[in-house]
């Protein structure tokens, strides 16, 4: 039997001031599987996703990637689950796109040459070539998503989270954007996704986890939504004209 | 969006662009170096260094001195303490207060021995990448022994990368702070305090978000280490320079 990519088991987490930010929040997501996270602002999506990239650890309970506890191993959680944060310019560490793209693969301590290698295969998929040599506050909101995308892709993650991947974006942009999520699933990509835009990703999620209040209140198929448009907040089903 | 001219690299393919990081930095260390305790005939001659860097970098001279207009009050002011405060021979009367001859002579070498090596180093951050600074910096240091040489050259290349970002965000605390009319405030100290508040905030908040992007693309401090390569005319123009700066010291 296939061990699943990424098990969240009675997760909970406390934040410094004691406000609780997951609730014992148990899913397992299988290799290859992509799921939408859904939830209004503050229902603990993001909070979720930094555990599992191991950026936050469980107060209790545990988080494991293929297996290892991200308590145990954070360095293995972040070497296998590759984050896109909300705010890609936060993402965005380095001056020029080029060097930022090669940022995760220098800190993994590859020879020049695989780092090379990576960088432009990424810089190409993403069709971010032509922008190599490009400052990287210069670039914008829809071409810094596909960098902090690049930047993760070049670590040739197994497991990719997205946090609300779609905000801040012109209807052009979301439809590239989608385009590329759609082709990281097709090569085999697990994808978590965070996002309020429920009819964008409905072509590309075949599972929904709905949070409030820090814990999964529902976990299903698309089609165990059906007639709940209105849910929590969410906006109403429509049909995406999908390539 | 205009680039930002100071304290980052900007594009080119200019002479000083191509110049090896490790020449330009050694080249800068020995400009800088030999402007500590030079009179102003050295001055005069090492300040055709910086002078005839910018005059091959292609760089946008009049935005980076725009930039670095903070820079300059202090230097006016620098000198004017120094004209003001030190006793000595009066060149002039300022209402009650004179003007000291050798106090002015004072302050304007102190102030361009400063300005020369900001030139040097502006020179050199604006055409030499962040990435490949760190690089040159831990290229430097790794010779030495018990030097955490990896540690400092990663804490330069934050501090490189911060300059930028802090320029940017005190803009924008300005322009927030003017869009919802500060210029109500009469009382200057207290809108200096907020804006300083608020800058530092931003600042704070840049610095951790940095801090986490870092962290979550397994940043270590044992990194791929970067290529380089000098060609014969970097050493030879690295050497050039040697030895201008040398006879500057021994002769003027």
């Amino acid at each position: 039997m296939t061990e699943p990519a990424l098990i969240f088991e009675d997760v909970s987490f406390l934040y410094a001031d004691r406000t609780r930010g997951l609730d014992r929040v148990s899913f397992s997501v299988m290799p290859g599987e992509c799921i939408a996270l859904c939830g209004r602002n503050g229902s603990g999506k993001s909070t979720l996703l930094r555990h599992a990239n191991g950026l936050a650890l469980p107060s209790s309970g545990q988080v494991r990637v293929f297996g290892v506890c991200t308590k145990k191993d954070a360095v293995f959680a972040r070497l296998n689950v590759g984050m896109v944060f909300a705010d890609s310019s936060a993402q965005i560490v380095e001056e020029r796109v080029y060097e930022d793209v090669a940022f995760g693969p220098e800190n993994l301590n590859l020879p020049m040459s695989e780092v090379k290698r990576r960088v432009e295969k990424v810089l190409n998929w993403t069709g971010l070539s032509p922008l190599a040599a490009k400052r990287t506050e210069t670039l914008s909101s829809g071409e810094k998503r596909r960098l902090a995308i690049a930047g993760v892709l070049a670590m040739e993650p197994k497991i990719i989270v997205l946090d609300e991947p779609f905000s801040n974006l012109d209807w052009p942009g979301k439809t590239a954007l989608l385009e590329e999520l759609l082709r990281l699933r097709d090569l085999g990509t697990t994808l978590v996704v965070a996002t309020h835009d429920v009819e964008l990703v409905q072509g590309l999620c075949s599972r929904i986890l709905i949070m409030e209040k820090g814990a999964v209140i529902r976990d299903g198929g698309l089609d165990d939504f059906a007639g709940e448009s209105q849910i929590l907040g969410l906006r109403p089903w429509g049909r995406i004209p999908y390539a | 969006m205009r680039e930002p001219a100071t304290f980052s690299a900007q594009s080119g393919s200019s002479p000083l662009h191509d110049w090896d990081s490790r020449c330009k930095l050694a080249a800068l260390v020995m400009t800088g170096g030999a402007a500590f305790g030079a009179g102003p005939a050295a001055l005069a001659g090492l300040s055709l260094i910086p002078a005839a860097a910018a005059a091959v970098s292609g760089l946008a001279l009049l935005r980076i001195a725009k930039d670095l207009k903070v820079f300059f009050i202090f230097l006016f002011f620098l000198v004017a303490t120094h004209a003001l405060f030190t006793p000595g021979e009066e060149l002039m009367q300022l209402g009650w207060i004179g003007v000291s001859r050798p106090g002015l002579a004072h302050g304007l070498v102190l102030a361009w021995r400063l300005f020369l090596v900001t030139a040097c180093g502006v020179l050199f951050a604006a055409t030499t990448p962040n990435s490949r600074i760190r690089a040159t910096v831990e290229w430097f240091l790794r010779p030495l022994p018990g030097v955490p040489h990896a540690r400092i050259a990663s804490m330069m290349g934050l501090l490189l990368s911060l300059l930028p970002g802090i320029l940017a965000s005190s803009n924008a605390v300005s322009c927030a702070q003017q869009a919802r009319g500060v210029e109500q405030v009469k009382n200057p100290v207290r809108r200096l305090r907020l804006f300083a508040t608020a800058l530092l905030r931003t600042v704070f908040s840049r610095s951790q978000n940095l801090a986490l992007a870092m962290t979550a693309r397994c940043y270590s401090d044992t990194r791929t280490p970067q290529e380089f390569k000098a060609s014969a005319q970097d050493i030879a123009a690295l050497a050039g320079v040697a030895a201008f700066v040398a006879t500057l010291r021994f002769y003027a």
